[in-house]
């Protein structure tokens, strides 16, 4: 399993822009998601495969709303990349402190077009398993 | 329900339940915890729901279905989280 992204969530873009010292011309992709009723940008380094995935809530009902308002801007979760988020997420189930959050399917070229996601909160951290359904 | 009663206070997970509240909150919350809807009052948000059962979960040894609406729900309530804990 390996590394996938780091998201960050944010009140704002440019909130997270200036914190991270971040050029809007680093952005490769921005997406509305609907389902979670966020706004994704996507942040790609030279040299590196490496993404960044900044999360700014739409409106309130945003799954990030109330880590956004009390945070404002901060790291939210770590994304690991699994060729099955069933299995990773079932490993967490048996674990006293660690819950599934949901699970999601998006499309999104920085990842290679569609994945299927699911978040587990487990003890105050936020994982987020990757899979791509393209294959 | 008095809080503040030898009985409450001797339950392993009462106190747990009670000291975490007092830890955010002081000694006074005693006072109005059993009474209130915990999110409406401000007293917890979704992200607090969140802490409060995986650190149940973890210290108190038992499981909570938080995929569960209604278990969800259980967890704006005192007497509902007593009810969680009494499972």
């Amino acid at each position: 399993m390996n590394l996938h992204h780091i998201g960050i969530v944010s009140q704002d873009l440019e909130t997270a822009l200036k914190t991270f010292q971040l050029d809007e011309s680093q952005i490769i992709e921005s997406i509305i998601d609907e389902e979670q009723h966020n706004e994704l940008f996507f942040i790609k380094f030279l040299d590196s495969k490496f993404i960044l995935e900044i999360v700014v809530p739409i409106d309130s009902t945003s799954t990030v709303a109330t880590f956004a308002s009390r945070q404002k801007v901060n790291l939210h979760h770590l994304a690991f990349a699994t060729n099955s988020i069933t299995y990773a997420t079932s490993k967490h189930k048996e674990i006293n402190g660690h819950f599934e959050l949901g699970k999601y399917q998006i499309n999104v070229e920085a990842f290679g077009g569609k994945v299927a996601t699911s978040f587990i909160y487990a003890n105050g951290t936020i994982i987020e398993y990757v899979e791509n359904v393209n294959r | 329900m008095d809080l503040r009663s030898p009985i409450m206070n001797t339950n392993p997970k009462y106190k747990f339940l009670f000291d975490y509240f007092i830890g955010r909150e002081g000694e006074q919350i005693l006072d109005v915890l059993s009474e209130v809807d915990l999110v409406d009052s401000g007293l917890l948000d979704s992200l607090d729901i969140l802490e409060l059962a995986s650190l149940m979960e973890s210290n108190l040894g038992i499981k909570i279905d938080l995929a569960s609406a209604d278990v969800f729900n259980s967890m704006r309530r005192l007497n509902s989280i007593i009810n969680l804990l009494e499972k």
